[in-house]
């Protein structure tokens, strides 16, 4: 298992960001939902080795975070994305990879311009690597960022909502090159876009008010609304969400009336019911 | 009075501002990273303090009292951001620099109020005790350099 975390929780104060969670992972991309605010920017900023928890042990890629030796050779296998991210004024596209590269600890600058390079190439940057940050799209920026987190071939890779800013292509896009990475290393993503979880995650688990409500698969957490998703001309009673669906009717989830056809559900269904029900944690095998 | 009291307070602002989660945009991604965080603030930090320390020594010879009190400053201002390095890790660059500066203004306020003169402040005892320490914590984060290097 690449990522094994014990009773891991995190407090700001009087403030409990995360519960005592405990999760285990190993090759393969793993998805986190959850609302704002849920402890997932929490928890990948405790798997990036960024803060330490409050509590509870935590263990990637072998090595125990609580550790200075260890924190040291777990970020030298690390790729992460932040979830807000500045840069550095004045700096162009190369200039902000090769500086963190640098802090990678590539020393040979031949080698390091190489890596360098093929990141921007893997991300389609090659063409404005020369360009001024402060020139470039929110969309660009957010590929920059994720360029520099594929630095060196990380084994471990934790992206915070990598997917913000980008267009529905260059999603696409991301999905394909996160699909073609989750090849022998552990991929851990957080997104608020289900489609993105549908399309990368064989392995999902949701977040909920510092803890984990859902660990399972996708399917599972779509069939966990299974006769809870209706559609009517009007709101009913029962709903506890209703959108105006392509039909024109109404697409409702939660206590359907009696008589009411139920529809397939998604996983954005599944998804919504648990983080607005009884918050009880769920277990579905993956 | 004034610039004796705040002129070793500049290099702690420049270090403070020169890391941390508050002023450094790539903070997370830095944060992430293998680089030594303190051969990282050490670079950074040799780069503010001979700016910080120039510009006050600048300043310093536009007051009155010579050249020798334009320089007085200059153990204080470098034990107190040695000071602000050692402890930035555990708290935090802008809580220890604010902590460090006030100690120093009430420490250099009290000295002018109760002997007369901010000069006591730059004493003998006191400049010693700046060099210490200095010295100290030189000492300790070669140490826990050294301790790191042989643990990895």
């Amino acid at each position: 298992m690449d990522i094994h975390l014990t009773n891991v929780s995190k407090t700001y104060g009087r403030r409990h960001a995360l519960d005592p969670v405990s999760l285990n992972a190993g090759h393969g991309v793993l998805g986190l939902l959850g609302p704002n605010g849920a402890g997932k920017t929490t928890l990948l900023r405790i798997m990036a080795t960024v803060i330490a928890p409050t509590a509870g042990q935590v263990r990637l890629l072998g090595h125990d975070c609580a550790l200075a030796a260890g924190r040291a050779a777990i970020r030298r296998r690390l790729g992460y994305v932040p979830q807000e991210c500045g840069f550095p004024a004045g700096f162009t596209g190369f200039e902000y990879v090769d500086y963190v590269a640098i802090l990678k600890e590539w020393a040979d600058r031949r080698t390091r311009h190489d890596e360098v390079r093929r990141v921007l190439a893997v991300m389609g940057l090659t063409d404005v690597a020369g360009r001024r940050i402060r020139r470039l799209s929110g969309g660009m920026r957010r590929r920059l960022v994720i360029a520099q987190a594929l630095l060196g071939d990380p084994a471990l890779l934790v992206l915070d909502e990598p997917t913000v800013g980008l267009d529905p292509e260059q999603r696409l896009r991301f999905r394909d090159t996160v699909s073609g990475l989750a090849e022998g290393r552990s991929v851990v993503v957080s997104t608020h876009q289900t489609e993105d979880v549908v399309a990368l995650c064989p392995r999902v688990v949701v977040l909920h008010e510092g803890g984990i409500r859902y660990d399972g698969s996708p399917s599972g957490l779509a069939a966990m609304a299974d006769g809870r998703v209706w559609t009517a001309a009007d709101r009913d009673p029962g709903a506890v969400l209703a959108w105006r669906s392509e039909g024109g009717g109404l697409r409702q989830i939660g206590v359907p009336p009696a008589g009411a056809e139920p529809v397939p559900p998604t996983l954005e269904d599944g998804y919504l019911l648990l983080v607005g029900g009884t918050g009880e944690r769920q277990e579905v095998p993956a | 009075m004034w610039f004796l009291v705040l002129a070793p307070l500049v290099p702690v602002i420049g270090v403070a501002l020169a890391y941390g989660p508050d002023t450094d945009p790539m903070h997370e991604v830095v944060a992430a990273a293998p680089y030594s965080r303190l051969r990282l603030i050490l670079l950074r930090s040799l780069l503010v303090i001979p700016v910080t320390g120039a510009l006050v020594l600048v300043t310093g010879l536009t007051v009155p009292g010579g050249p020798t009190m334009s320089a007085l400053w200059l153990l204080p201002g470098l034990a107190l951001s040695a000071m602000t390095l050692a402890l930035e890790a555990r708290l935090g660059a802008l809580p220890v620099a604010a902590a460090l500066s006030l100690a120093w203004i009430v420490f250099a306020v009290g000295a002018r109020v109760g002997t007369g003169t901010v000069m006591t402040a730059y004493g003998p005892a006191v400049q010693l005790v700046c060099l210490t320490t200095l010295v100290a914590v030189a000492a300790f984060a070669a140490y826990g350099r050294h301790q790191a290097g042989r643990s990895s």
